[in-house]
């Protein structure tokens, strides 16, 4: 497994390599000077020049690009364009709020998922199948901003009960930062849960009817136990990887969530920084993003003998 | 056992949860709070790479020596008087005696002094550095402290706008104590003299300002940015809000008090809520159709001209502010004593001008692009409003909608035949054409008229009638030469909370949040 592990993290390189030069070459090729942007209509152009030459624009791009691989494997993610803070200092600010909002959410989404999409199994075909379904089909239908602003509309502004704008960490206050997080955690445990729980349900729909599923009850274990102990550690090593899917890509990308609840996460601070062509932030952004994908995908990968003991890594 | 954890977990978080506390988003702080919708601040340093954003927050803490008032005049705000000398080289500033910084030390002409020396030094990063040492009008050749409380300014030449430089909203030249940057000169946080003192910055999610407790205030009446300020509550939070719904629900919900500058669709709408009121005030800042004159098409004046006469002006003021602006040909606002009469000399509406124009420029249809965004809905409302009327005269004409970023970066490069755009708002008539002349080779998107270019240096030089005259002759080759079109001037509406008590809006844009209290029984 050590072995497996370690190939799988030397894969990371090229991946990584691969999302640099990409991130690198796209944000040079959108139009928009950052300076200029930055600059706005009094033309300066000491100033200006000066701008450059601290950022390092005057210079060719692949020198550009070498510079800025030279001081990432340094782990210095440069400053931002923009507002002059460390982007290595920002980025890990902005995740751990989006890292909050995402685990919870994907958490409370699988839990609920499991145990809807078995049951959905277990009922095939029947009444509580059909409304599972019914409801699995039309959680993956909303769009996750126009469920984020009807959650806003109802509990936020018609009822009051919780606030729609700002955000307090939970570790400054635990309830009132709660109380900030519930609405973008339903929203996205709404949003998420219908793609696992249709996962599980079909997969577990498959194991089933397999032999030992009909074993196990003719020796007269409970349905519960054949449910949850027989069938559902066979049927979860997909539905296992859907999740670190899921969690790998709102990790990255919760930004309408993130706007449209205004949370300072990763995802909104990417969608300014782009906004803005603040290129150091954007591209430190992606090498985050990436990195947090590819690990997530790889811890998810090491748990499947934890599930099934037939896989080997 | 996994069931248990999970109902465990939460019967934790819904015991946590308690609606009564909710709607109050707040800190468990009794100190009365004034919230406005606001965007992302860049730096709290004034001047120095600003936004918008920066200047809504710093106009707050910080106060330059002169201000503009709300009839868009010059007054002393952190000098009690100033003089100019007769052959407008020597300008004197005599600071009030009551001046205290945050920390409160008090401002002497020593500090003054310091804070210029900072920002004439070109490593300083002040974007207006151009306004002062000779690039863009008069240099200052020095800055003295005469005692402690007067400093006095010598410029290199005559200049008649040196106040309204000084007093330039996008650039503050405040007062600032040393102890606002570090030993070794980095930038910390603005200790000046305004009647709020920068407290906190969370970025991305607010910027806190406390009540300055021995703020003295000025007695003259309150205008504009000038006049008596006080701090009516303890403390404004401008919170980063980048999302028209998420704005739009906080004001109705009660999480914010204030939002400035509305579409006025936006604010139609919200104006059926009983929390909230909206302002209107008519604006400053200038819509307008931007001509790249440089095009080998629009470099024809005819075709210039052909355009200009294939729209009917009215139509877009009307539609887009919903009838709360006017068209106003002229670069200077219609609010400001420098719009005489002279200024409402507009473009005609004929048809049959534009097509002899353009048979006498042998318009053969080539294609013309206006660039847009849809990110600012004028800007998009006005592109189609003159597609439709450009299509109508005969123009092949075609939109072409982009990014806001996008769009800027395009304008700043000139890289535009026609585009529908906003200056944003300068409060003195020659700062107005001073942002739209310059020279090409430099500034692509500048009119680059040499005839408009001297008009306007003379009226840098000039005084009261004789400056009138040459803005007056600047408007008529403008209405020749067709470099732009403008529009109307952006209506300023301002969403406001009912519980906010002498909160008035102004030609200035920017919310003031001085002499506004909170009545508590809303």
């Amino acid at each position: 497994m050590l072995s497996y592990f370690l190939k799988r993290l030397l894969m990371i390189v090229p991946t990584l390599f691969c999302v640099t030069l990409t991130v690198f070459v796209v944000m040079r090729l959108v139009p928009g000077d950052p300076v200029l942007l930055v600059m706005g209509d009094v033309k300066n152009p000491e100033l200006i020049a000066q701008m450059r030459e601290q950022l390092g624009l005057n210079q060719a791009i692949h020198l550009q690009y070498i510079d800025w691989i030279k001081k990432l494997l340094q782990l210095d993610f440069g400053t931002s364009i923009v507002t002059g803070e460390p982007v290595l200092q920002a980025m890990i600010q902005r995740f751990g709020v989006t890292a909050q909002v995402v685990v919870i959410s994907v958490i409370f989404a699988a839990l609920i998922a499991i145990l809807a999409g078995t049951i959905a199994a277990w009922q095939h075909n029947k009444m509580p199948d059909r409304w599972i379904v019914v409801f699995a089909v039309f959680c993956m239908s909303i769009p996750s901003f126009w469920l984020g602003i009807a959650l806003i509309l109802i509990f936020g502004v018609q009822l009051q009960w919780l606030p729609t704008v700002g955000y307090i960490s939970p570790l400054q206050n635990l309830t009132e930062g709660i109380q900030f997080l519930i609405l973008p955690i339903a929203t996205l445990v709404l949003t998420e849960m219908g793609g696992i729980l249709r996962m599980v349900r079909s997969t577990t729909i498959d194991i089933l009817q397999l032999d030992y599923i009909t074993h196990a009850r003719a020796k007269g274990l409970g349905e519960m136990t054949v449910l949850f102990r027989h069938a559902l550690k066979n049927s979860f090593i997909p539905t296992l990887t859907l999740i670190g899917l899921i969690m790998g890509s709102l990790l990255g990308g919760a930004a309408v969530i993130e706007t449209v609840f205004t949370l300072p996460g990763l995802g909104r601070l990417l969608v300014t920084s782009i906004n803005g062509r603040d290129y150091m932030m954007v591209q430190g952004i992606m090498i985050l993003v990436s990195t947090t994908y590819v690990m997530i995908n790889l811890l998810i990968d090491m748990l499947y003998p934890l599930f099934d003991p037939r896989v080997k890594l | 056992m996994r069931t248990l954890i999970f109902f465990a977990a939460t019967a934790l978080l819904l015991s946590l949860w308690w609606p009564e506390q909710a709607a109050q988003n707040n800190t468990a702080e009794q100190a009365t709070e004034i919230r406005i919708s606001s965007g992302v601040m860049r730096s709290s340093n004034p001047g120095v790479n600003r936004s918008s954003f920066s200047d809504d927050v710093l106009i707050h803490v910080v106060e330059p020596l002169v201000v503009h008032r709300g009839d868009l005049s010059i007054a002393p705000m952190a000098a009690s008087r100033y003089d100019i000398s007769e052959d407008l080289k020597t300008y004197s500033f005599t600071l009030r005696d009551d001046l205290r910084f945050h920390n409160g030390e008090p401002v002497l002409a020593a500090h003054v002094k310091m804070n210029w020396e900072k920002i004439l030094d070109p490593s300083s990063g002040f974007q207006c550095l151009p306004f002062y040492n000779g690039k863009m009008g008069a240099k200052i050749l020095s800055v003295e402290a005469i005692d402690e409380q007067t400093i006095e300014f010598q410029l290199d030449r005559p200049s008649n706008v040196f106040l309204e430089k000084l007093a330039y909203i996008q650039c503050p030249v405040a007062v600032l104590h040393p102890d606002s940057w570090d030993e070794t000169g980095r930038w910390l946080k603005p200790i000046a003299t305004g009647p709020f003192k920068f407290s906190e910055w969370k970025k991305g999610r607010y910027v806190l300002l406390k009540k300055f407790d021995a703020y003295q205030p000025r007695t003259d009446t309150p205008s504009g940015l000038a006049g008596k300020k006080v701090a009516e509550v303890d403390q404004l939070r401008f919170m980063v809000i980048t999302d028209l719904m998420a704005t739009k629900a906080a004001l109705i919900s009660g999480q914010v008090d204030l939002s400035g500058s509305m579409a006025p669709i936006t604010a139609l709408e919200l104006r059926s809520s009983k929390r909230l009121s909206t302002l209107d005030h008519p604006g400053l800042s200038r819509r307008t159709l931007l001509m790249q004159t440089d095009d080998p098409l629009l470099s024809d004046v005819r075709i210039r001209q052909a355009l200009s006469h294939a729209l009917e002006m009215k139509t877009f003021a009307d539609v887009s502010s919903l009838g709360l602006a006017k068209h106003n040909p002229s670069t200077i606002p219609l609010s400001s004593k420098n719009h005489t009469d002279a200024h409402a000399i507009a473009y005609e509406y004929n048809l049959e001008k534009t097509k002899a124009l353009l048979q006498e420029a042998g318009y053969q249809g080539e294609e013309i692009v206006i660039k847009t965004t849809r990110e600012e809905q004028a800007y998009f409302d006005n592109a189609m409003i003159a597609e439709a009327m450009f299509k109508k005269a005969g123009f092949n004409i075609k939109i072409e909608v982009m990014e806001l970023a996008t769009l800027l970066g395009n304008y700043f490069e000139g890289n535009y035949q026609l585009m529908s755009f906003e200056y944003s708002p300068r409060l003195s008539a020659f700062m107005n054409y001073h942002t739209l002349m310059g020279d090409k080779k430099q500034t692509p998107n500048r009119w680059d008229d040499k005839l408009a270019k001297d008009l306007l240096l003379q009226a840098a030089m000039a005084t009261g009638s004789q400056q009138q005259i040459l803005f007056d002759q600047i408007h008529q080759r403008m209405m020749q030469e067709v470099p732009v079109i403008n529009l109307y001037n952006a209506p300023i509406i301002d969403v406001v909370s009912n519980r906010l008590e002498g909160y008035t809006t102004w030609s200035g844009v920017k919310p003031r949040l001085w002499n506004v209290s909170i009545n508590e029984k809303i």
